[in-house]
């Protein structure tokens, strides 16, 4: 960037009062080879910064205080290397003068004739130029070096911050976060103190999401966060770990005055109203409470987990609420089920010991049973339980949830191949749906035995949509372009049904069993369960009653519309399948 | 031990002005016109040739003479003529105002609105001027328009320099009601009023405002010039009042009591001040927007 120094030759100017006296003296120098030589009308035309350096020769008659003050204000000039300073007095002066022209900045001083430079005063002006020159270059590397430097660390320093901070919220994140933890627990390992981990997940904050749009949740997320800045001193430790996940180191903190601010915290977000928003759902926050306690936890990352767990039995109370982890706690106990169905499940799926049960629904206008639902079994022998499903939530935990959905998947495919009259509900694990290679298996199933798909029906529950919702919801219509049937699995028992019956695709709505079999001694259930049922009918969805255990309730919710019945009273799950008519008659009879 | 910031972030207030050449460099016409006072044979026609050389400048300088503020009793056309009436001083806050504003213009809107930012600057160099007029045989009033114009110039290079950091500065003052200047130093090292002073020196400005705007949050420790950091502290507090309506002021410098006692400032005389605050304020702001 810089010219050859040949280039970079400071341009001379000169300057008299007199103009016209300049005009041999700049033949004389341009005579001599030296080019760059200007005659300056005016001082305040000296032509900076930007155009180089600059040898400015002043002429004078003799020493008088004004060019000494003229000097002078060059000063902040010649610090910065832009100009160098020369005189020629016409006159003698005493040595004391000509030294404090130079302490006033000058290269170089000479007496020399203004019309006529002696060869050594040529040489001299040529040196002078050279010199400012050389001195401005080595003053912009310098700066320029130590410009750089500095600029450097600025940008380290700004980049170490976003390192350890979300961009959303200004919060630490995750990596910051478990660093100083570490930290926290490192020093407190010799001392008596104690600490707390508050691990904080927003209830429903996806519906939020999905129902209001990506810029309000993040807005929210931004509020939710200033929030809890308010309302913890800046001692705690606060971060951002996911999207809308908090943590909360409270430092020298026991069980109680933690127990007593994570309830606080809890409070405040559930009364939080979102900025400028009407509300859609209300929020609420399910916190995870981990004692640290000295020499107990080993490393950040454990403690992490416990809250973690903490966290997640919160949310499996409900949500909107603080429980604290303890090792015999549900924790325990599912470690302890999945321990015991770890051998089974996994000695099932090698030797292909799997099994499906029927269970059937009677359709009310026709009376015939055709449909059935398939529900996956692991053989008594084998350590299971013929009767229950129970071993789905620890196939869950253990990742084998996947391997049994494929089972289930292309056994109930072959099924129906098998019996063409009847068509199948079918359940996947709650983390199916975001598995994109099940679409995949399903539609081979589909062209390999070539059924029609709409006899396939999945169920699926409220908590499995909620999961993901968007993602869920994206396979979802995938499966359903395929042909195949959904079923909403016990509508009601959840909180937001409502909103998925408007925004879920699904054919059928399957009433929880808890609303019908209570229907028998309570009013409001059946209230429920009528109005369900409404609801269902006028939004064109089949609906279907679990858990019809006598004639009684069957007659009533065929007197509600009700589209299909299924329970002991229709029929126990059995291995096989196929098509009968519902006795009318002993139905009637019993009744009587 | 706090966790506005977890790990130091090394950074120092030096390297923030070097690294930026733009802003490292001294306001270069004010320097010049403060060279040129320097001297002792300077003449008025001098210092109008260096203001009519920027006519921006030449049009706010003749603007001013002819405002309201002055009522002078005919036109005034030329530069010499305009700095012959308003002095010297009302000249080089004007050149260093606009400079200074000129220079900030990478400011990231959505961080800070800079109109807002000068509008409150302006109101509080109005109030500081006003202040320390009041109080006569102070020789220092004169600089304190800059003085309260340029307080938060530190601000303006944290805004400019690392914006993520001030930003988050910012909510964290905001959110937790602490002090900024408490939340900066855990965060950064140093605060908005220590790097607004490192800037003036390195611009070589008069010391009087180097020396009040460190001191904006500790007047009493001004060893130099207590007097004109303990008026600067007042017209902070009263423009962060954000009116000039007495009552207002009263309940909030009744807030802080010992910013007014420090002062210097008889009570009695701070109705008039504000009223002449106020004119000031809408004659400057006119003036440099």
């Amino acid at each position: 960037m810089f010219l050859p120094f040949e280039q970079q030759q400071a341009e001379i100017l000169l300057y008299h009062v007199d103009l016209a006296d300049l005009h041999p003296l700049t033949e004389q120098l341009n005579a001599a080879g030296i080019s760059r030589v200007q005659p300056l009308r005016d001082l305040q035309d000296i032509p900076l910064p930007s155009d180089g350096p600059v040898l400015l020769v002043l002429l004078a008659a003799n020493l008088d205080p004004s060019l000494l003050v003229l000097c002078r204000r060059f000063s902040g000039l010649i610090e910065q290397g832009l100009l160098g300073l020369a005189c020629v007095l016409e006159e003698d002066a005493s040595g004391a003068a000509l030294s404090t022209l130079q302490q006033a900045g000058c290269l170089d001083v000479q007496v020399q004739s203004h019309h006529r430079l002696g060869d050594d005063g040529l040489q001299r002006l040529a040196l002078a130029a050279r010199m400012v020159s050389e001195r401005h270059l080595r003053l912009r590397e310098q700066l320029n070096f130590r410009q750089k430097l500095a600029e450097q660390r600025v940008m380290e320093a700004r980049l170490n911050y976003l390192a350890d901070h979300d961009e959303l919220t200004d919060l630490a994140n995750r990596q910051a976060f478990e660093r100083a933890l570490g930290k926290v627990i490192e020093q407190g390992r010799h001392r008596q103190i104690t600490h707390a981990l508050l691990y904080l997940d927003l209830d429903r904050f996806k519906l939020h999401n999905d129902a209001t749009g990506h810029e309000a949740g993040n807005a929210l997320l931004r509020q939710l966060s200033n929030l809890l800045r308010q309302a913890l001193p800046a001692e705690y430790l606060l971060a951002r770990l996911g999207s809308d996940e908090f943590a909360v180191l409270l430092q020298a903190t026991d069980e109680q005055e933690a127990r007593r601010i994570a309830e606080q915290l809890r409070q405040m977000v559930a009364t939080i109203e979102p900025d400028g928003r009407e509300i859609v759902y209300h929020l609420g926050v399910s916190i995870g409470l981990s004692m640290i306690l000295p020499g107990s936890i080993g490393a950040a990352s454990q403690a992490m987990v416990q809250a973690e767990q903490a966290c997640f039995m919160a949310k499996g109370r409900g949500g909107n609420c603080v429980h604290r982890f303890s090792m015999d706690d549900n924790a325990l106990r599912d470690l302890h089920e999945d321990m015991h169905w770890a051998s089974p499940i996994r000695t099932a799926l090698a030797k292909d010991r799997l099994f499906l049960t029927y269970q059937p629904l009677l359709t009310l206008n026709t009376g015939m049973i055709s449909h059935y639902e398939a529900l996956v079994r692991i053989p008594a022998e084998l350590g299971g339980n013929e009767k229950s499903a129970q071993f789905m939530l620890a196939a869950e935990r253990l990742g084998l949830a996947t391997q049994i959905d494929r089972w289930v998947i292309d056994s109930s495919i072959d099924f129906l191949r098998d019996n063409l009259a009847i068509s199948l509900g079918v359940n996947l694990s709650s983390h199916a749906f975001q598995e994109p290679t099940l679409t995949d298996l399903i539609q081979q199933g589909l062209e390999r035995t070539g059924i029609a798909p709409e006899r396939l029906t999945f169920e699926i529950t409220e908590t499995a949509a909620i999961m993901n919702f968007s993602e869920t919801r994206r396979m979802v219509d995938h499966i359903r372009e395929l042909g195949c049937r959904f079923a909403l699995d016990d509508f009601g028992s959840g909180f937001s049904s409502y909103h998925y019956l408007k925004h879920f695709p699904v054919d059928m709505l399957k009433i929880d069993g808890s609303f019908v079999s209570g229907m028998r001694n309570d009013l409001r259930d059946e209230a429920i369960v009528r109005s369900m049922i409404d609801i269902g009918r006028s939004l064109g969805k089949e609906v279907v009653a679990e858990f019809v255990e006598d004639a009684d309730t069957l007659q009533r919710l065929d007197a509600m519309g009700i589209h299909h019945a299924q329970g002991y009273y229709i029929g126990m799950p059995t291995l096989e399948a196929c098509v009968w008519k519902f006795d009318r008659d002993d139905w009637h009879k019993e009744l009587q | 031990m706090s966790f506005i910031r977890f790990d130091p972030i090394v950074l120092s207030l030096q390297d923030l002005l070097e690294g930026d050449l733009k802003l490292a460099t001294p306001p270069e016409i004010y320097a010049r016109l403060r060279r040129m006072l320097a001297e002792p044979g300077v003449s008025m026609v001098d210092i109008a040739e260096v203001i009519e050389a920027d006519p921006g400048l030449s049009m706010r300088v003749l603007k001013l003479a002819n405002s309201a503020f002055f009522s002078l009793p005919a036109q005034v056309a030329s530069i010499l003529e305009a700095i012959r009436y308003v002095g010297m001083q009302h000249v080089q806050d004007i050149v260093l105002a606009t400079e200074v504003m000129q220079r900030f213009d990478a400011i990231p809107p959505e961080l800070v609105d800079i109109y807002r930012f000068w509008r409150d600057s302006i109101r509080c160099a109005v109030l500081s001027r006003q202040l320390a007029g009041s109080i006569s045989g102070t020789p220092m009033h004169e600089q304190m328009f800059l003085a309260g114009l340029l307080h938060r110039i530190g601000h303006l290079v944290m805004y400019q320099r690392i914006p993520e950091l001030a930003r988050k500065a910012l909510l964290e003052h905001r959110c937790r009601q602490l002090p900024i200047y408490e939340v900066e130093r855990d965060l950064m090292g140093f605060d908005h009023a220590q790097l607004g002073a490192a800037l003036a020196q390195q611009w070589q400005l008069p010391k009087l405002l180097c020396s009040v705007i460190a001191h904006q949050y500790s007047p009493q420790s001004d060893q130099d010039y207590p007097d004109a950091s303990a008026m600067l502290a007042l017209a902070i507090q009263i423009s962060e009042i954000g009116s000039f309506d007495g009552a207002a002021i009263d309940t909030g410098l009744a807030q802080q009591p010992e910013l007014l006692l420090g002062s210097g400032l008889a009570p009695e005389v701070l109705p008039l001040v504000l009223k002449k605050a106020e004119l000031d304020y809408e004659a400057s702001l006119a003036l440099l927007y």
